[in-house]
């Protein structure tokens, strides 16, 4: 290994982040190379240093600048989107399952009600040969074929 | 010129750690190199100087693996270093 070897070990040093191992190497390599103790030493005293710089306070006048902004530009988005798009955020995708699904219920709202009636209601109309035997009205539909099917059958 | 900003100092080695002189003088030259860096090595650094974050948690933030961390930590600080050191000759007027 090289000096720049163990450097990158002091870097992962000073984070408590070195295998056992990586330890022992660094130790044994520190004996016997002033040059990277130095390095070391050096990067105790910036890290130490670094670690005592203030965070950044924000100035009043500049929060209320920034926060101003912000809420000028959410309201204008807001504004300009549609309305799925505002305060909920409902994602787009979802909007075209819903409207698909919409649809789909429409198509069977309008159209299978009728198929049901055709495949399994409509009595088929007696023949001569057969009794007429008179069906039990349940519904308006029912009420008026009966009614034809029992006209027709006194035309007969 | 870094040694003088020191209190104390271990020469010995496996033992390194130093307890810094604190002086307003280095922690703002120490400022001045932070704001001085890319903004790529400036964001590795905070996590770890500042957020005291481990590699482990620095690699999920930033998507990355722990020796990506550890190898970016490394040259982070290397120009860090090289930026305070300027600095510091430029105060001293060397």
């Amino acid at each position: 290994m090289t000096c720049d070897d163990y450097r990158k070990l002091i870097s992962a040093y000073r984070d408590d982040e070195l295998t056992t191992s990586e330890h022992t190497r660094l130790t044994e390599h520190l004996k016997s190379c002033a040059e990277c103790r130095d390095y070391a030493d050096e990067m105790g005293v910036i890290g130490d240093a670094l670690r005592h710089v203030p965070s950044a306070v924000c100035p009043p006048h500049v929060e209320t600048a920034i926060l101003t902004k912000i809420r000028e530009v959410a309201s204008s988005d807001v504004k300009r989107g549609r309305f799925w798009e505002g305060h909920y955020r409902i994602p787009r995708g979802l909007v075209w399952v819903a409207a698909a699904a919409f649809i789909a219920l429409l198509v069977e709202v309008t159209v299978h009600p009728f198929q049901n009636r055709s495949d399994d209601r409509s009595p088929s109309i007696p023949s001569e040969s057969t009794p007429y035997v008179q069906k039990i009205v349940f519904s308006e539909y029912d009420v008026v074929y009966s009614t034809s099917v029992t006209k027709t059958h006194n035309n007969n | 010129v870094l040694r003088d900003n020191r209190k104390t100092t271990s020469l010995e080695a496996g033992n390194f750690k130093t307890a810094v002189d604190t002086a307003p003088d280095s922690v703002e030259v120490a400022r001045l190199a932070l704001a001085r860096l890319k903004p790529a090595d400036r964001e590795i650094l905070v996590l770890k100087e500042f957020q005291g974050f481990s590699y482990r948690e620095i690699a999920e933030i930033l998507s990355c693996t722990i020796p990506a961390v550890r190898s970016r930590l490394y040259e982070a600080r290397q120009r860090i270093r090289g930026i305070y050191k300027k600095l510091i000759e430029t105060r001293c007027g060397l």
